[in-house]
C-alpha cells in the first residue's frame, strides 16, 4: 500500500502541487495500480541480469552551428536581451 | 473533380490524378481544409496558414517536371511533433499551447523533401498518454463512424481525420499502441515500425526507449509509401540504426507459405467476443490463402501491461522533468525558483499527465525502485526472449489490437480500465517489435475491428505482404 506519506514526497519529487482532495484521488488510484503491478512478482527473474541500455556509436565532438539563439529566446516566458529571466535564486 | 471522389482517393490514386491533370494540389488541399473546417470530428487543432500557398508551390513544381514522391499530397502530422512555422507544437497540452518550435522534426524534413503539404497538426491525448483522445486540453476528438464514441488514443486526431477524410495521411506516434489502436477502432491502417527504424528527432519525448513515429492511412500501399519516406537512421538519433529500404514492392506479393503464429496466452487475454471472433476469422482467411498456422507460446503476454506502465511512468517523469516554466512553455510565477517550478508545472499540466508522473516518480524513488522499476526491465527481458523464441517458428504473430470497438465518451472512469485497453499493443513497444493495425471486420453495430500483425524486428516487408493480400481479397477499405 502507498502510504500518504510517500504520496507526498512523490508530489515533492515531481514538483506538482495538490489539493488535499486530489491527493485522495491520487493515493487511490496509486494504489489501484500498483496493486495491479504486483503481478509481476509472478515471474521468477533470479537469473536475469540487470538491463544494459546498448549506446550507439558514439560519434566525434565537433563545432557546428546551432539554433540562432534569438529563435529560441521567442519561447520564452521572460527573457532580457540573449538571457533567460528567472527568478532570483540567491539571496 | 467532384469534392467526395477527391477526399476519397488514396494517395497512390492523387498521385496519378496530379499527373492526368484531372485535379491539383491546390484543388485537394482547399478540399481538406474545407472539409477541416465544417467537421465536427474535432480531429484537427492547429491549421498551417500557409497551406494553399504550399499546394500552390507544389502545382508549379509538378508543372516544372519536378519530381516528389508526395508531391502535392496533404498530410497532417499529430501534435507533438516539431514544425519551424506558424503552427504550434502543443501535444494538446496547456504548457506547451504556445510552444513554436525552432526546428523541423527528422520526419517532417523527410515530408517536406518529398513535397508533401503539410495542412496542420491533429489532436491527441495530452502528450501522448491516453486511450481515448480524453485526455486533449483542447477539445474531445470524435469517431468519424459515430460522434458519440471516442476515436482512441493517443493518436487519436491523426486516425479520426484519415477515417473522416480530412487529409490523405497523417503521422502518428505509438508508445504503448497509440498509432495501432485509434487506426482500429476508426478503421483505418496504422504502422507502429521497429524500434529505431524512424528518427525520434523533434518527436516531443514521451518514453525515448519506447516512442516510434508511424503512418496511418487508408490504405496499405499508401502506408508501406509513407513509412519508406520516414524510416531510416539520423545522425541526430543515436538510436536509429537502419539504412533506407523499399516496401511499396511489398504489395500485392504473394503470401502463400508465409507461417503465421497464434500464441494461446495472447489470445485469451481479455476481450469481446465480437472482437475475437474477427480475429479469428481473419486466421482462417490466411489458413485458405496458403499460409501456414503454427501454435507458439509466450508464457508471460499477460505482464506485459504492468511493465509497460511502470517503464512508460518512469521514462515519461524523466522526460517531463524538462517543463518547468523557465526557457518556453507555461510559467506561472511563484515566490521563488522552486515555486515557480511547483506553480507552471500544476497549472500546465492535465491530470492524466500528473498522475503518470507521480507514478513515474515513485516507482523510480528510493526504497521503490528494485521492487517496480528494476523488476520490469527484468521482465521485459523475460519477454523479449520469448518473443525471440515465437519468431524462431513464424514470421508473424496475431492477435486483436483493442479488447473492444471504440467505447463511448466517458465510458471509462478508472485509470486502471482506461489502461486495460493498451493490453494488447504494449507488449509489442516493450519487445521493440513493429506492428501493423487494419481493418478486419465491424460489430453489430457496424463500428470498425481491426487486426494486428506482428513481426520480428526489421520485417516490416512481412507485415506488407500480408496486410495488403486481406486488404486486396477481403474487399477492406
Amino acid at each position: 500500500m502507498i502510504s500518504r506519506a510517500d504520496v507526498e514526497n512523490t508530489a515533492k519529487l515531481s514538483r506538482l502541487e495538490f489539493s488535499k482532495e486530489e491527493l485522495d484521488q491520487i493515493q487511490v488510484d496509486m494504489n489501484s495500480v500498483i496493486s495491479y503491478m504486483e503481478i509481476l512478482n509472478k515471474v521468477n527473474t533470479s537469473k536475469v541480469g540487470d538491463l544494459v541500455r546498448e549506446i550507439g556509436e558514439m560519434r566525434e565532438d565537433e563545432i557546428c552551428p546551432s539554433v540562432d539563439p534569438e529563435e529560441l529566446l521567442k519561447n520564452a516566458p521572460k527573457k532580457e536581451g540573449t538571457a533567460f529571466v528567472v527568478p532570483k535564486v540567491i539571496d | 473533380m467532384d469534392k467526395t471522389k477527391l477526399l476519397k482517393l488514396s494517395i497512390t490514386e492523387l498521385i496519378k490524378a496530379f499527373e492526368l491533370g484531372q485535379t491539383s494540389s491546390e484543388e485537394a488541399t482547399k478540399a481538406c481544409l474545407e472539409k477541416i473546417k465544417n467537421s465536427q470530428l474535432n480531429a484537427v487543432v492547429h491549421i498551417n496558414e500557409d497551406a494553399i500557398n504550399l499546394a500552390k508551390e507544389a502545382d508549379k513544381k509538378r508543372r516544372e517536371g519536378k519530381k516528389g514522391r508526395l508531391l502535392g499530397v496533404p498530410i497532417l502530422l499529430k501534435a507533438n511533433m516539431c514544425t519551424k512555422d506558424n503552427m504550434p507544437t502543443s501535444c494538446c497540452s496547456n504548457f506547451l499551447k504556445d510552444f513554436k518550435s525552432p526546428y523541423n522534426a527528422t520526419v517532417v524534413e523527410k515530408l517536406l523533401k518529398e513535397g508533401a503539404v503539410i495542412i496542420g497538426k491533429a489532436n491527441m491525448d495530452e502528450f501522448a498518454m491516453g486511450a481515448s483522445n480524453e485526455t486533449s486540453a483542447f477539445a474531445k476528438a470524435k469517431n468519424p463512424h459515430d460522434l458519440t464514441r471516442i476515436p482512441g488514443g493517443s493518436s487519436g486526431g491523426s486516425a479520426a481525420a484519415v477515417a473522416g477524410l480530412e487529409c490523405y495521411a497523417s503521422l502518428g506516434s505509438d508508445t504503448g499502441g497509440s498509432i495501432r489502436q485509434p487506426s482500429a477502432l476508426c478503421g483505418v491502417v496504422g504502422l507502429k515500425p521497429t524500434y529505431g527504424s524512424v528518427s525520434r528527432r523533434g518527436l516531443v519525448a514521451f518514453a525515448s526507449s519506447l516512442d516510434q513515429i508511424g503512418p496511418i492511412t487508408r490504405t496499405v500501399e499508401d502506408n508501406a509509401l509513407l513509412y519508406e519516406i520516414i524510416m531510416g537512421e539520423d545522425e541526430k538519433d543515436s538510436t536509429t540504426n537502419r539504412k533506407p529500404e523499399k516496401f511499396v514492392q511489398n504489395i500485392g506479393a504473394p503470401i502463400k507459405g508465409l507461417t503465421l503464429g497464434l500464441a494461446k496466452e495472447y489470445l485469451d487475454l481479455p476481450a469481446d467476443s465480437e472482437v475475437k471472433q474477427t480475429v479469428l476469422n481473419t486466421i482462417d482467411f490466411y489458413k485458405k490463402n496458403g499460409v501456414k498456422v503454427v501454435e507458439v507460446s509466450l508464457p508471460n503476454i499477460d505482464k506485459a501491461l504492468a511493465v509497460y506502465y511502470i517503464l512508460s511512468s518512469a521514462e515519461a517523469a524523466s522526460n517531463l522533468s524538462r517543463f518547468d516554466g523557465i526557457r518556453y512553455g507555461k510559467r506561472v510565477e511563484g515566490k521563488d525558483l522552486i515555486d515557480t517550478y511547483y506553480k507552471s508545472r500544476t497549472a500546465g499540466f492535465g491530470a492524466e499527465v500528473k498522475r503518470r508522473i507521480m507514478l513515474g516518480n515513485y516507482v523510480l524513488s528510493s526504497g521503490f525502485y528494485d521492487a517496480y522499476y528494476k523488476k520490469a526491465t527484468k521482465v521485459q527481458q523475460v519477454l523479449k526472449q520469448e518473443f525471440e523464441n515465437a519468431f524462431l517458428k513464424c514470421d508473424c504473430l496475431i492477435a486483436p489490437v483493442c479488447p473492444q470497438v471504440a467505447w463511448h465518451f466517458g465510458e471509462k472512469s478508472t485509470p486502471i480500465s482506461n489502461y486495460m485497453a493498451d493490453i494488447f499493443t504494449v507488449p509489442v513497444n516493450i519487445v521493440g517489435r513493429p506492428a501493423i493495425s487494419f481493418p478486419c471486420g465491424v460489430n453489430k453495430d457496424n463500428m470498425p475491428i481491426g487486426v494486428q500483425l506482428i513481426a520480428d524486428m526489421n520485417r516490416e516487408d512481412v507485415l506488407y505482404k500480408l496486410a495488403s493480400y486481406f486488404e486486396k481479397h477481403k474487399g477492406v477499405k
